[in-house]
Order: structure tokens, then C-alpha cells, then sequence
């Protein structure tokens, strides 16, 4: 009896699904009757419209009733099970108490966000009731939302966003491990955390003022490069040095060192713990051997090093979607010459979102979906790999 | 042959050299090699922090000097206006400041105690809900609505664009942090203890904050100092929610963001301000000024940077360990 129960209220939102899906992709060109009169239809007819038309709506429910099924049901339908399950919620009250203000923070800033996703499907039109009720009752528009994706402009800013945090991870992982061997090297170990305090010291300003200290050293008429070059006589005088808030040609560049200023010591930083974890007689056992520095770099640093290099190169690549808002909005300060070089997928949602009247939501919020999408399977592979070469390192 | 030549110099056997103390000098590069690492690292100590003191050298530059040499780390002269103006008229950047040390504080308190409790029952063993909850909180690490739907949620839905409260709620909770200290506790609370606090009786919410807190207070103030440092930088809140119109809630980060975007800023700003007549308006130094604004924006995190310098590297290396 159960048993059955539970398989029909699966099937029920199996067929909501599978319906709505179906009456999602019907166009209206497949049903003549439309132009005619509702009154003359045939049951039939209505029947069909009612599922073309509410699609969408339908397959909702079926999630729905499938996350019932999964939540809900068993609870019900288990009387002596649900009761020492309560007894168990009883002795652990305090603990969930604990987890209440989390739990509320991420519901309201992560989880109620995410059915916000039909956005994408739908074709924003703003009602009197708010914006939360005409999102309800805005037109499903299929995947017209996403036509975006062919555009140039778009396209140009997925491969900036790719390319750039492709070029950085690798470089990053290379300057990083560069830095902490260098460091590891050093004979005075006060040096090391003198030079340390140093090199992570530009993680804890903000892109904000990185901006400043970008616009003090390459602004056009005022910045100390013209100043420096000037002097060295290089150029005759600073106002002969090109804008570079007007050439693009120069912003890999800049954008380059900027990541590189920014990061390079909080990268090394894990690095350097794991060196100064290297039991200290491998080397001494090497050193006996006769090994040189660049050997024991080799033959010992490096591939004790290696698997924490993998990890966190796979780390990165989960997060290769998302580019590092700060760094492309107010490092270029707006300029228009240099957004085909500086332009990244969340700069342009940014600007669409701040810029714009609410007419072209849908747009937007396919634009964020391909990217939430293109993150989370970036992430969910990535970890995929990680929990096969090291468990102890996946997130999840 | 070794052996001949270290009874010239230092104990040496193979590759080891050996101090006068007799311990082994296992970084084994030669003096030459060492002053030349040194050197290199001193070109990246001067590339990390030479743009901060040009900054800093600037806000010292008299505006004339900027107009007519530019930004320079020797300028022709020196001046205190600058600063004396950010006294003299404390409205301008009273507001702002007021407001980033409140929504910092504010931020920064109820953030840790969250990102605390939270963490604690999932590094009990036998807390029955740990996977659940901990699943709870991957997903958003993996999966997010997106930046349109938050918007709106923050801004249609919850109601609080405009409001104190946008700078500090969605900035609560932090996943990292909170892997962060499940691996702290794990490492540093033992399951024996907490086991003892029960059989002496005490109720949970005892145990955590008389026994299981004071132990992980190194834990507690690296998520305090990170927190401290997200909410004082943060600026990305302000420019989603904050109408550009409404001064009285723009934080410092922002206001250094909207003053390099426009030039005027500050002159609009002490104008709106409704307290300097137009001659006084045309004398504002416009460009060290900003510059200045932004060396005191940053003021507090170098001051405290150096002294948590080792509990920022200790928080980072645990959390690496897992996530």
C-alpha cells in the first residue's frame, strides 16, 4: 500500500515533468486552431493549448512534487521510524540551534536567488503587482534568451574571460613555487619573513585602490612612468608617452602584473608551508650524497611539492569561469578604447545589470546562467579529478 | 679533496656545510648565490609596495607641484594641506569613514560568531545532520543563481538596497571560512574533551563557548582578521545597491570609487555638503586630495597587517589542507 503510494506520486511527477516538457517546446505554429474562436475547440484542443501555454509552469510542479516525494513522503508515511527520528532531532537541538544563522544567511543571499534562473527562460515584462510577481507571470520564451551567445561582443568576452584566467593560473603556479623555494633558500631565516610580510602585503587592498596606485604610476599627463621616462630621457617630454588608458595594446600587460602583484604572495604562501613541512633529512641525506641546490630543487622539492600543485591547479581551473571583478571594472577606469582587451563576462553582466532598464532582464539573466552553468560544471569536474588523485583534498 | 679544503674553512662533509654551532646549513647555496637572491627579492618587495608609497608621497605633494611635474616619489616640495584639509572639513569624509567602521565592526562581529557556530557541529562526529548541513553549504560553493536573481532578491524581494543592511547581511556567511574552522576545530579540540564537559553536565551551548572557543581562539581570530579585511575593502556592495544620489550611506572604498571615476567628485561633494562658498569650492586640492583619501582609507589594514601577518598565513595554510 506504501509502496504503491510512493511509486505514483513519483510517476505523477515523472509525466508533470516529461508534459511540461513536451508543451514547453510545442511553438504555437503546430496548432491551427489557435486563430479560430476558444469556444468552437475541441476538448482536445483546449488541452493541448492549456500544456503548450503553461509548459514551463507544469515542469515546475513536477520538481516539485519529485522534492516531496524525496523530503516529505517518508516521514509520513513511516509513523514509528519518524518518531525516533524526532527523538534524535530532540537530543541535538542545541547543535541545529547552531546552525540556524548560517543557514538563514545562506538560504536568503544563496538559495532564494536560484529560482530566479526561469528568468532566463522568459520574456521579462514588468506588471503592477512587483517584480517578483511579474517574473511569474511573464511569457516563456524556450531559449530565444540565450541568442546572445552569438553575438561578437559576447563571444569576445567569454574568451577574454577564459584566456586570461588560463594564462594566470599557470603563470600564477609558476611564480608562486618560484617564490617559495626562492624564499625556503634563503640562508637568514629573518629575511625570509621580511621579504614575506612584503610580497603578500597587495592582497589586502582592494582593487579600488589598486586603481589609485595604477593611475598614479600610468596616467597620462600626471603618472610617474612619463615622470621616470622623462628623466632617463627616453622621451623628450611626458606628454609625447601615449594615453595608455587608450591603448589596448599595452592592458595584457598591465592586467598581467596587476594579477600577478596582487596574488603572487597569497599563492606562494601554501607553497611555503608545504615546504617548511619537507622532512628536513631528505635533504640532508641528499646533501651527503653530494647533491647540488638545483638537483635537490629537482629530485626532492618539486615532486614533494607536486601534488599540492595539482590540487590547486585544479582548484583553479573549477573557478576559470568566474573572472576577478575588480581587477577588469576598475583597473581600466571605464575606458571604452580598451574593452575589447579588458572586457570579461562579469564586468558585462555588471554593466547590463547597473545600466540598464529592467526591458532586457531575460537577456541578463541568460547571460548569468550560462555562466553559473559553465562554473559549475568547471567545479564539478575539476573535483571529480581531485577526489581521484587525493580524497583528502576534494570539496566535496 | 672535500675533506682538505673544509679543514681550511668549515666543517663540510659531502655537500653540508656546517656553522659554527655545528648545525647544518641545509639551504646549501653559496654566499654569491644568496646576496643575488636577495637582491631579486628586494625587486619584488620594492614592485609590491612602491606603487603604495607613491601614493603615499603624493598625498604629501602640494596640488601646483602635481599640475606641473606630475606624480613623482621626489617631488619639488612638501606640504601637510592635504591632511590639515581632511581635518578642517571633517564632513566630507566624516560621514563615510563613521560608516565603514561601523558596517566593518558590525559586519565583522556577527560574521565570525556565524561562520563560528556553524562550523562547530560540523566538526562533531556525532552530530547525525553534519553531512546534510555540510551539503547545504557546498552547493552554494558549486552552484549560485546567478548575479541578476541576487539582485533582485536583495533588492525586490528582502528590501534592503538603500539600507545599512545590504552592506553587512550578504556578506555573513562565508563558505571558506567556515571549512576553515571545521578543520581548526577537528585539529585542536579533542572529542574527549567535549565528551568530559558532558559527563560533568555541562548543556552544549556551555561546552562551545567555555571550552571549545577559548581553545580555538587563533582559529576565531584568523576568520575575525579575514572578515574584518572583506567587509573594509568591500565596495562591490555599495556600487550594486547604494543610489549614487544618497551620500549618507557610500562607504570609504566607494567613495574612493566614485571619486577616481569623476573628477569633481569632491567638489560636488563638498558643494551638496552646502558649506563652502565657490572660491573655497575652486581651492580644494583636487588630485592629492583624492590621493589622500585613499592613503587613509588604507591606513588601518597596513597598521594592522604586519602584527596578524602570522595568524593571516596560519589560517591560509589550515584551509588549504581542505578546501
Amino acid at each position: 500500500m506504501k509502496k504503491t503510494l510512493r511509486w505514483i506520486v513519483l510517476i505523477l511527477g515523472l509525466v508533470l515533468i516529461i508534459t511540461g516538457f513536451i508543451g514547453y517546446c510545442t511553438p504555437d505554429i503546430s496548432m491551427p486552431w489557435l486563430s479560430g474562436d476558444p469556444a468552437g475547440w475541441s476538448a482536445w484542443e483546449h488541452f493541448v493549448t492549456f500544456i503548450a501555454h503553461n509548459g514551463g509552469t507544469l515542469m515546475l510542479a513536477g520538481i516539485v512534487v519529485i522534492l516531496f516525494r524525496i523530503l516529505v513522503l517518508p516521514f509520513l508515511l513511516d509513523a514509528a521510524g519518524t518518531q525516533k527520528q524526532w527523538r534524535v532531532f530532540g537530543k541535538n537541538t542545541p547543535l541545529t540551534l547552531f546552525m540556524l544563522p548560517g543557514s538563514l544567511c545562506l538560504l536568503l543571499f544563496n538559495y532564494l536567488p536560484m529560482p530566479g534562473i526561469v528568468l532566463a527562460f522568459k520574456t521579462f515584462k514588468k506588471g503592477r503587482h512587483g517584480v517578483v510577481q511579474s517574473i511569474a507571470d511573464s511569457a516563456w520564451n524556450g531559449l530565444t534568451g540565450f541568442s546572445f551567445l552569438g553575438t561578437e561582443t559576447v563571444q569576445n568576452y567569454i574568451r577574454n574571460t577564459l584566456l586570461y584566467n588560463f594564462c594566470w593560473m599557470i603563470l600564477g603556479l609558476v611564480v608562486a613555487v618560484a617564490i617559495a623555494i626562492a624564499l625556503s633558500h634563503l640562508r637568514n631565516k629573518k629575511s625570509t619573513k621580511f621579504y614575506q610580510t612584503f610580497v603578500f602585503m597587495p592582497y589586502f587592498l582592494s582593487w579600488v585602490i589598486a586603481s589609485y596606485l595604477l593611475y598614479a604610476l600610468i596616467s597620462y599627463d600626471k603618472g610617474m612612468l612619463g615622470g621616470v621616462m622623462e628623466s632617463l630621457g627616453v622621451v623628450k617630454s611626458r606628454y609625447d608617452l601615449a594615453n595608455l588608458y587608450q591603448a589596448p595594446q599595452y592592458w595584457p600587460l598591465i592586467l598581467t602584473l596587476a594579477n600577478q602583484w596582487k596574488y603572487m604572495g597569497y599563492n606562494s604562501i601554501i607553497y611555503t608551508a608545504a615546504i617548511s613541512g619537507i622532512d628536513t633529512e631528505l635533504y640532508e641525506a641528499a646533501m651527503l650524497d653530494g647533491a647540488g641546490v638545483w638537483q635537490r630543487i629537482r629530485y626532492i622539492t618539486v615532486p614533494l611539492l607536486k601534488p599540492m600543485m595539482i590540487i590547486m591547479t585544479i582548484m583553479a581551473m573549477g573557478r576559470m569561469a568566474n573572472a576577478d571583478f575588480g581587477l577588469f571594472y576598475n583597473l581600466p577606469m571605464g575606458s571604452g578604447p580598451l574593452l575589447k582587451i579588458t572586457g570579461v563576462y562579469d564586468t558585462y553582466v555588471f554593466n547590463m545589470i547597473t545600466g540598464s532598464s529592467t526591458t532586457n532582464y531575460g537577456t541578463i539573466a541568460a547571460t548569468s546562467l550560462f555562466q553559473s552553468v559553465l562554473g559549475f560544471i568547471l567545479i564539478f569536474t575539476s573535483n571529480m579529478v581531485v577526489r581521484k588523485i587525493s580524497p583528502e583534498n576534494s570539496l566535496f | 679533496m672535500s675533506q682538505t679544503r673544509s679543514a681550511s674553512r668549515k666543517a663540510r662533509i659531502g655537500n653540508i656545510r656546517y656553522n659554527a654551532n655545528g648545525q647544518a646549513d641545509l639551504t646549501g647555496i653559496s654566499r654569491g648565490a644568496n646576496i643575488l637572491l636577495n637582491i631579486l627579492f628586494v625587486c619584488l618587495a620594492a614592485f609590491c609596495v612602491i606603487p603604495v608609497l607613491l601614493v603615499i608621497v603624493v598625498s604629501f605633494t602640494p596640488e601646483n607641484v602635481i599640475t606641473r611635474w606630475g606624480y613623482s616619489f621626489f617631488p619639488r616640495a612638501l606640504t601637510l594641506y592635504n591632511y590639515e584639509y581632511l581635518f578642517m572639513q571633517p564632513k566630507i569624509i566624516g560621514q563615510a569613514y563613521l560608516m565603514t567602521i561601523f558596517v566593518t565592526l558590525a559586519g565583522t562581529t556577527m560574521s565570525t560568531l556565524i561562520i563560528c557556530l556553524y562550523a562547530y557541529p560540523l566538526s562533531r562526529p556525532d552530530y547525525p545532520y553534519r553531512k546534510g548541513f555540510a551539503m547545504y553549504m557546498f552547493v552554494t560553493m558549486v552552484f549560485g543563481g546567478g548575479l541578476l536573481p541576487y539582485f533582485i532578491v536583495v533588492k525586490n524581494v528582502l528590501n534592503i538596497a538603500d539600507t545599512v543592511w545590504c552592506l553587512i547581511l550578504p556578506l555573513l556567511f562565508n563558505a571558506f571560512w567556515c571549512i576553515v574552522m571545521r578543520t581548526f576545530y577537528q585539529q585542536s579540540v579533542p572529542v574527549a574533551l567535549i565528551e568530559c564537559a558532558r559527563l560533568d553536565g555541562a548543556s552544549e551551548i556551555r561546552t562551545f563557548f567555555q571550552i571549545v572557543l577559548p581553545i580555538s581562539l587563533p582559529g576565531l581570530a584568523t576568520v575575525a582578521l579575514f572578515m574584518f579585511v572583506t567587509y573594509w575593502n568591500d565596495y562591490y556592495q555599495a556600487m550594486l545597491f547604494l543610489n549614487a544620489q544618497k551620500d549618507t550611506l557610500q562607504t570609504m572604498q566607494y567613495m574612493c570609487y566614485r571619486a577616481l571615476s569623476s573628477v569633481n567628485f569632491l567638489r560636488t561633494q563638498a558643494a551638496n555638503l552646502g558649506m563652502l562658498s565657490a572660491e573655497q569650492l575652486a581651492s580644494i586640492p583636487n588630485e592629492g586630495y583624492r590621493m589622500t583619501i585613499a592613503v587613509v582609507t588604507i591606513a588601518p589594514i597596513l597598521c594592522i597587517y604586519p602584527f596578524f601577518q602570522r595568524y593571516f598565513i596560519a589560517g591560509l595554510t589550515v584551509g588549504a589542507v581542505k578546501g
